[in-house]
């Protein structure tokens, strides 16, 4: 039986995220007086407050230890997630602010949902058994499906709201059958037991193979894998946008820190089985993602595609399983982070209502607004992978970890090859849109108004971007230290 | 025999863990040859073709039908019917910790007590937006039976 404070040391930002949300309602419910559009300052702001603290603490104060206890870890791995994490909901409730007024109700139960999906999310990044992981994944998917929903006025906003749910419950049926596959096959359900009786097996049996093969679609849905992504362009369309710029950068961060968790934890040595299947899904995502991408003409849409093809290049870096491609998933997830809260950012200012995200509305926006221009510039770029942005040392990373482990495992060069056409295919929508801005004539002469905060958040999101080519190494750093302890902390039994 | 075939395709010997789950198994052949036999015997005895007023009525144990099954009722039923799952289903997790109170002591009192309380903060939040109110008199800011616009 776990003692209070061990839970506590390893879930003790999860508690705080809840308290937070709890305390939210308790505020709205006071201040609020019941009504379903009460002030919703005071709650946004309280969460910003909240979550700013949180991730302030978790700097400060929070310290990776190799312990394994059998409800979770907090290594170096899942510390730098649970700090990404809550750099995105930060990011996520910022980019609220400006879109806000467009709800028509629950403004304040807004970010209420968004803290139970980061809580969600941070408790993924240091789950110890499968258990623990559908209860985390649940938690994230559910309130996720609310907050696509958010608008039931709009018949697009329910028509992503039903496609989610319905998606999102085949993908949990997968995972939960696949769950159920591998317990009857190897008798356990940590991860250490797990780890343990697929090591002491000579062959992997059928069961295991089909609920791990399970595992990974129900995994797979979540990180918008090619051919579990028919969810991703509808579903981006109709959320509300911050909550679309939540489900692209965190929804998929979670994906990517339980797939990560299974091939190199769980899995352990014998990943080299499994990484002809994640070559051969990082090769149809990448080819899917980038070449569904061309033909867009809704900004959010376009956004949802090539955020396949991102998912694309973090699948081939998990095929290559290194301690250099672990580390390479890291560094890429945080300049996706800014790169991408950027471009949504400049979605919602410069779209008119809701509803609208067509890409003519970026039209001739360096003339309207030559920042906004200049950060979706910059944005665009560092999605491609463009030299002087972050993007291009975090795509550099990847390839360069999967051509050494291409050595070992020659197929890869053909997805290494594949990935590089498919760079230079990305380059060419990526343009597309910068061509609208730059060349096209604006439909709507006016000079677009920018509020001092959002200027703010963008600044930072193109420093960062910028910086982050430049100054790579702390992050570097810190993501080697996430990889070491992924890949050193090899179960120790239980 | 065939379960134990299902067995090894699975991965387990003869003393894997899923033998434990031998009595569920026969539990769902019998349920099946249960029903089966039902469906059976009623198709073999019954006098098909033949029709009566009793035999076309609803069967409703055996009762004559006092009236139709149909009955309209007032959509603000739903949100009732909502909460009063989610707080049931809560409280099964009473049972469960009523067992092992004994055993683990005062960090599963305060635990309950955590819960408890995020249960009455839903009940609170339930209340305060007007969820549970019948009056029919709309009220700004709120719709009649319902927390969402």
């Amino acid at each position: 039986m776990p003692s209070f404070a061990e839970i506590m040391s390893v879930y003790g930002l999860e508690f705080g995220l809840g308290a937070l949300a709890m305390l939210l309602i308790v505020v709205d419910l006071i201040t609020g007086r019941g009504r379903l559009t009460g002030p919703a300052d005071v709650v946004r702001l309280l969460a910003l407050g909240g979550v700013s603290g949180l991730l302030i603490y978790s700097f400060m104060f929070l310290h990776a230890s190799g312990e394994v206890h059998a409800f979770g870890q907090l290594d170096a791995f899942a510390l730098y997630f649970k700090r990404f994490f809550l750099a995105t909901t930060l990011f996520t409730l910022l980019l609220t602010a400006p879109y806000e007024a467009r709800f028509s109700g629950g403004r304040a139960e807004f970010p209420v949902l968004v803290l139970l999906t980061a809580m969600g999310m941070c408790m993924l990044s240091s789950v110890g058994d499968f258990v623990s992981l559908f209860v985390g994944l649940e938690l994230v998917t559910i309130s996720l499906f609310l907050l696509t929903a958010w608008r039931p006025g709009l018949p697009r906003s329910i028509e992503a709201g039903i496609k989610f749910v319905i998606i999102g419950a085949v993908a949990a049926a997968f995972l939960v059958y696949g769950i159920a596959f591998v317990y009857g096959a190897t008798g356990a359900l940590d991860f250490a037991g797990v780890s343990a009786a697929i090591q002491s097996m000579a062959t992997m049996p059928a069961g295991l193979k089909f609920g791990l093969l399970l595992v990974l679609v129900g995994l797979g849905f979540k990180l918008g894998a090619v051919p579990f992504h028919i969810w991703i362009p509808d579903v981006y369309q109709g959320a509300p946008t911050p909550v679309t710029a939540f489900l692209s950068v965190g929804s998929k961060a979670a994906g990517v820190v339980l797939l990560m968790r299974l091939v190199y934890t769980v899995l352990g040595p014998a990943a080299a089985e499994w990484a002809g299947v994640l070559g051969g899904l990082a090769a149809i995502t990448l080819l899917m993602g980038n070449l569904g991408a061309i033909t867009q003409t809704d900004l959010k849409r376009f956004l949802g595609y090539s955020g396949i093809a991102h998912a694309g290049f973090l699948l081939l870096a998990l095929a290559a399983h290194s301690e250099a491609s672990a580390s390479s998933i890291l560094f890429y997830m945080v300049t996706y982070l800014f790169a991408n809260m950027a471009a949504f950012l400049v979605i919602i200012v410069v779209s008119r209502t809701s509803d609208d995200s067509h890409m003519d509305r970026v039209n001739g926006l360096a003339e309207r607004s030559p920042f906004l221009a200049f950060v979706l510039l910059v944005s665009m770029l560092s999605l491609a992978g463009v030299p002087p942005f972050a993007g291009f040392v975090a795509k550099f990373m990847i390839l360069r970890a999967a051509m050494e482990a291409a050595l070992h495992n020659p197929a890869l060069y053909w997805i290494v090859g594949l990935s590089l056409v498919m760079v230079v295919v990305s380059l060419y929508y990526y343009l597309c849109v910068l061509k609208r801005v730059y060349f096209r004539e604006p439909e709507d002469k006016g000079v677009l108004e920018i509020s001092g905060s959002t200027k703010a958040i963008l600044l930072l999101c193109v420093i960062a971007t910028i910086g982050l080519a430049i100054f790579f190494n702390p992050l570097v750093e810190s993501a080697n230290a996430g990889a070491q302890s992924l890949m050193g902390a090899l179960p120790q039994g239980h | 025999m065939p379960h134990t075939a299902s067995l090894t395709v699975l991965g387990a010997a003869e003393s894997g863990p899923l033998n434990e789950y031998l009595p569920v198994l026969m539990l769902l052949l019998f349920s099946i040859s249960f029903a089966a036999l039902n469906i059976i015997v009623s198709w073999a005895l019954g006098k098909r073709g033949q029709r009566n007023p009793d035999k076309d009525s609803a069967f409703e144990c055996g009762l004559p039908p006092l009236e139709s099954g149909r009955q309209r009722f007032s959509v603000k039923f739903y949100v009732v019917a909502m909460l009063f799952i989610i707080f049931d289903v809560e409280v099964v997790f009473l049972y469960p910790w009523a067992i092992v109170y004994q055993d683990l002591g005062w960090f599963a009192f305060f635990e309950m007590l955590l819960f408890l309380g995020v249960l009455f903060l839903g009940w609170a939040y339930v209340v305060r937006k007007g969820a549970l109110d019948f009056s029919s008199r709309p009220q700004p800011g709120r719709i009649p039976g319902g927390p969402q616009r």
